[in-house]
């Protein structure tokens, strides 16, 4: 496979995992009661990246974003599944997932770019 | 202001989707009905995320608007790519189109593959890759006519199988590559603490992060994609990685660094694995003979692996995925390559490299008809015994 194939093929996990970060970031600032779902995805998928992240491939991927960029990866991943699964909203927990969220678009964007051939905007 | 902006501009685009819905060809083959489903459910799809951004309240904090701002984007690359791929794809479907459609069916019949047959496409500007959320491959505009590339239509069909989830007969696969993966990073753990112990240099850590961090998110599932093929066809996709090496290849034992990160693993390691995993399917002679094949090609160049090739390729690694991936392949039930394998298409293909070198001078005559006769097979006009015949 050539380059275009492995950007494609990343590119849907990057957006897939990015979608559910910023859904239940919606969520709980708009106090809805509709994701519930998703709060136990990303919840379930933080708890993996902590304790075995070579256990699922959505887990792969966001460690490896955040071995990319290290800023990130000294966070207690467990603590803030902990935190979605009982629907806080304080600054503090959305300050978190808004920086995953950043770093996760940061990459989807990079990698779309990637799949085009071209990084100009 | 996001409000406002959103107001304008999403009914814009939400027309913009309903439009290229209409701009799909109603008159192509029935190849391509899956490719013009999947279109039709992400263009869905995208409209329901841009009606949804329409009815969440403009009022709200930053990090609500944030959000809403990313999944914006992210709506509208999605309906870049398929406007730019799948629609232009669909709407220059040509002839050998149609003929490399076909030939991906007969392979995919050919050897139980567990996934709907991607659809194919001559418009690649980059060899041979495939998009595996649109399942739509991409070859270059000539490649139909010729059979030596072709073994890398297996690898490409490969990837489709690390992807998609919630499949119970590709998850009999995904257990042994993710247990690769724990495998992988297990190695590198212990690489680490070694280093730390013989209080090594800090570059040759970082070295140790950036080779698991290229393992981890490219180079395993680049070495699965080469082993699917590998296990599915035999000797002829070995044969092809040695076509492709010598043709557009670069250091056969390349090693990352800091400024030249490498997306695919370096030559000499995939033919390594490859190599091994046709020893395991039964075919030691022909491993013998590519492997010789093989070392006269580095011979032409002044290719030589660096001091820590083999602690970024070590063997060991490479051994435990191959019985892995061959488990892996072998639990979902797909048809293996052995010596006496007779499907019409892995003849053609593997008597195409036979042919090549038995008599390199006459090939291109031979490999003319024996193309016409495997597009004949492929469109049901002759026997399905085509691989053995015709040979002179």
């Amino acid at each position: 496979m050539s380059d275009p194939g492995l950007y494609t093929h990343l590119y849907a996990q990057l957006r897939d995992c990015a979608e559910l970060i910023d859904h239940v970031i919606v969520d709980l600032e708009t106090n809805g009661m509709a994701g519930v779902k998703e709060r136990e995805a990303l919840a379930g998928l933080l708890r993996a990246l902590q304790a075995a992240p070579a256990s699922s491939l959505d887990a792969v991927l966001l460690a490896n974003v955040l071995r990319e960029n290290r800023i990130a990866s000294r966070a207690n991943w467990s603590e803030i599944a902990d935190a979605i699964d009982r629907g806080d909203a304080s600054k503090a927990m959305i300050g978190r997932l808004e920086e995953l969220a950043r770093i996760l678009e940061s990459e989807r964007a990079d990698m779309h770019a990637r799949m085009h051939g071209s990084h100009a905007r | 202001m996001l409000g406002k902006y959103f107001q304008g501009t999403l009914p814009q685009l939400i027309e913009r989707a309903r439009l290229l819905k209409g701009k799909i060809p109603r008159t192509l083959p029935r190849d391509y009905g899956a490719l013009i489903r999947t279109c039709e459910t992400e263009l869905d799809n995208i409209i329901g995320r841009l009606r949804g951004l329409q009815k969440v309240p403009a009022a709200g904090g930053t990090a609500l608007h944030h959000a809403r701002l990313r999944q914006f984007k992210r709506a509208i690359a999605d309906l870049d790519h398929i406007e730019t791929t799948a629609i232009a794809v669909l709407n220059r479907a040509h002839i050998d189109d149609h003929h490399a459609n076909r030939l991906l069916y007969r392979i995919c019949q050919e050897i139980g593959y567990p996934l709907v047959t991607p659809t194919v496409t001559t418009l690649s500007t980059s060899y041979f890759y495939i998009d595996t959320k649109l399942n739509l491959m991409f070859i270059p505009p000539a490649e139909g006519s010729f059979l030596l590339h072709l073994p890398d239509l297996y690898h490409e069909l490969g990837h489709p199988l690390l992807t998609h989830q919630d499949h119970p007969v590709l998850d009999r696969l995904r257990v042994q590559y993710l247990e690769c993966m724990a495998h992988i990073h297990d190695h590198f753990a212990a690489q680490r603490a070694k280093e730390e112990q013989r209080r090594g240099p800090r570059g040759f850590k970082d070295q140790i992060d950036l080779w698991e961090l290229l393992w981890s998110k490219y180079w395993l599932t680049e070495f699965f994609c080469d082993l699917y093929a590998t296990l599915t066809l035999g000797p002829a996709f070995a044969w092809s990685h040695l076509h492709l090496y010598l043709k557009m290849g670069g250091h056969a034992f390349a090693l990352p660094d800091g400024t030249r990160n490498l997306s695919h693993p370096a030559d000499d390691a995939r033919m390594r694995a490859i190599l091994e995993a046709l020893r395991r399917s039964g075919f030691q002679d022909e491993a013998t003979e590519i492997n010789r094949r093989w070392q006269e090609a580095l011979g032409l160049t002044t290719d030589v692996p660096a001091p820590d090739y083999m602690h970024c390729y070590a063997a060991e690694p490479i051994i435990f995925m191959v019985e892995k991936a061959a488990k892996g392949v072998a639990d979902m039930e797909c048809r293996l390559a052995r010596p006496g394998t007779s499907d019409p298409v892995h003849l053609m293909l593997d008597q195409a490299w036979r042919h090549f070198w038995a008599d390199p001078a006459n090939y291109q005559r031979w490999e003319a008809n024996a193309v016409t006769e495997l597009f004949a097979l492929c469109d049901g006009k002759v026997r399905s015994d085509a691989g053995s015949a015709k040979t002179s």
